[in-house]
């Protein structure tokens, strides 16, 4: 069947039926990135100052990558200038052009995603911040090994009991003490465990045949208390721990299972780039000296005392202005990209010494401090989950990016495909073409609004 | 668009022209963020900075829609679409005032907001440790 109206204009609308159709299309396109901007607006203009976390600046969210983000920019719009150039080009009757600029196109695209998965990477992979309960930020990295692994952000347990569930609803049918499986032994310890009924059982496939027929042999029963012969102690991931919260005698495990014992060390290894004090009622006692020393503050207070004394701020108050003092309250360590680690800080929050900070403050690289878990209110890396600021960026970025590539493979289609078209008929893959263009146009518009919104302002 | 080749050879001109124009006030954009110079009201991130960020975007944006979407020239049909689309977009983004004159969880039940004083000139001056941030009960 062929299908009317893909060259030649229609009498009524006096266009071709696709342009008629993606610009419908684009008005729908519209209304989504309307509603997600009408979104933003309202979760930035809704905080509410010393009540919600106070908006986050782009400049210390995005540092370097403010520029990745003009560059992305830079590149959006080479490509919609080689798109249009393209269908120009098909207007001429010039094949071999048109594929040099939609080849141009397509490189452009792809150089965007590529620095779009950079930068994604940075924020979910290796930026992470800590907010402890009297409203310090502590922004910077997690310490990790060799292996990505985090030892910062495991929790060490001497455990001298075991509770197993012995729940066999929905899919969990087998019972299996396998929290012990992945549980890191410490000194290669033995696992031993004493029965209730007095008997020892070794190892873990032993424990889960006797857990079974325990639960056969008891059926009213949907727990079970076993002793370890010697306390063993244990590692885990945070994210192991059920609700991720540790208590000092017990370690909550997922399916109902429990360690009983003694909590050794529940502290998070933070490299600290950025300290933030905007949610801090004290700023001279917050929860931040006691972690990062002395060093680190007069850095602080000097960035603060620089800050006024700078022509800027100084001329405006000098003016009679008068300046938000949370803006001031935000201070980035001057060498916070230590690829191996920073200076660790020995000091700790509780029972902290003079001996915290040794430098910290004077540019020898960014301070490392462990932070007792008890003492942070929430943390994570910089994912959408970090704060509102980041919900509403990945969203809207990340729905760009899908455009992006959605856009990309269409005209890599036109491509890749359209010699066959262009000798049958050049003005209906010019007509394709334009129509593809025009859906590319609109994600670098959506981009151009993005990008100040998202990572300038 | 229907249009001869001389004419799309015109065009081509002034696409390449309309591309470095877009080129130079991204670049403008972003001198807003990082020159004092362009730095409008409080210094930092305000209103107008805001405003004049957005006035560029949407220069900007009206180039790439006049231009390169033709839209300078285009048959009545697809302005009468956006007439509506411009309608709906503007309402969407009217609703967040709503927010604003009836918020879901008004300040005056809020008993501990924290207050980080203003910076005047005077704490220049002094040299002195600037702005201890007291609560306000």
């Amino acid at each position: 069947m062929e299908i009317p109206y893909t060259v030649s204009a229609r009498r009524d609308t006096g266009l071709f039926n696709a342009k008629v159709g993606i610009w419908l299309f684009l008005a729908s396109e519209v209304m989504l990135f309307g509603g997600l901007f009408s979104g933003y607006i309202f979760l930035r203009a809704g905080v509410r100052p010393g009540v919600d976390l106070p908006w986050p600046d782009a400049v210390y969210v995005h540092g370097p990558f403010i520029w990745l983000g003009f560059l992305n920019t830079l590149v959006l719009i080479a490509s919609s200038v080689f798109v249009v150039l393209a269908w120009a080009q098909l207007k001429m009757r010039r094949y071999g052009m048109y594929q040099l600029y939609m080849s141009l196109v397509l490189i452009c695209a792809a150089a965007f995603m590529v620095v779009k998965t950079i930068e994604y990477n940075s924020k979910l992979n290796h930026h992470f911040g800590a907010r402890l309960n009297d409203g310090t930020l502590l922004d910077g990295a997690l310490v990790a090994d060799d292996k990505h692994h985090c030892p910062g952000d495991y929790v060490t347990f001497e455990a001298t009991k075991a509770v197993f569930s012995l729940d066999r609803t929905g899919v969990f049918r087998k019972l299996d003490p396998y929290f012990l499986d992945f549980a890191v032994l410490k000194d290669g310890a033995e696992l031993v465990v004493r029965a209730p009924g007095g008997q020892e059982v070794r190892g873990i496939p032993e424990l889960a045949n006797w857990l079974e027929g325990y639960a056969s042999k008891n059926p009213s029963e949907r727990r079970v208390t076993a002793e370890f012969v010697k306390p063993v102690t244990f590692q885990f991931r945070r994210k192991e721990v059920f609700g991720k919260h540790v208590f000092a005698d017990r370690v909550p495990l997922f399916r109902g299972n429990e360690l009983q014992g003694r909590l050794i060390d529940d502290t998070v290894e933070i490299e600290v780039h950025t300290v933030d004090l905007q949610m801090v009622r004290d700023e001279e006692k917050a929860l931040a000296w006691a972690y990062l020393g002395e060093g680190f503050k007069a850095g602080y207070d000097q960035h603060k005392k620089e800050k006024l004394n700078d022509p800027l701020h100084r001329s405006f108050l000098e003016k009679g202005g008068t300046l938000p003092g949370a803006q001031l309250r935000i201070w980035q360590h001057p060498h916070p990209a230590s690829e191996h680690g920073g200076e660790h800080v020995a000091g700790s929050a509780h029972g902290g010494s003079g001996a915290s900070g040794h430098g910290s403050g004077e540019g020898h690289g960014a301070p490392v401090v462990s932070i007792k878990s008890s003492d942070i209110h929430f943390m994570g890396a910089h994912g959408p989950k970090f704060g509102t600021y980041y919900a509403i960026y990945f969203t809207m970025t990340a729905l760009h990016g899908l455009h992006v590539v959605g856009g990309a493979l269409v005209l890599a289609y036109f491509l890749f495909f359209g010699r066959k078209l262009y000798r049958k008929n050049p003005e209906h893959l010019a007509n394709r073409v334009e129509v593809g263009g025009l859906f590319w146009h609109f994600v670098d518009l959506v981009w151009i609004f993005l990008f100040p919104i998202m990572y300038l302002m | 668009m229907e249009s001869s080749s001389e004419d799309i050879q015109k065009h081509v001109k002034t696409y390449l022209m309309v591309g470095a124009t877009l080129l130079v006030f991204t670049g403008v954009t972003v001198l807003v963020r990082t020159l004092p110079f362009f730095d409008f009201g409080v210094p930092g991130v305000d209103a107008p900075d805001i405003a004049f960020g957005l006035v560029i975007a949407t220069f900007k944006s009206s180039l790439v829609m006049l231009i390169f979407m033709h839209l300078n020239h285009e048959r009545g049909l697809i302005y009468k679409v956006l007439v509506f689309t411009v309608a709906f977009a503007v309402s969407l983004m009217g609703l967040t005032l709503f927010a604003q004159s009836n918020p879901i969880f008004p300040h005056a039940d809020v008993t501990d907001e924290l207050h980080v004083p203003d910076v005047t000139a005077a704490d220049v001056d002094s040299k002195a440790a600037p702005a201890k941030a007291e609560a306000k009960h």
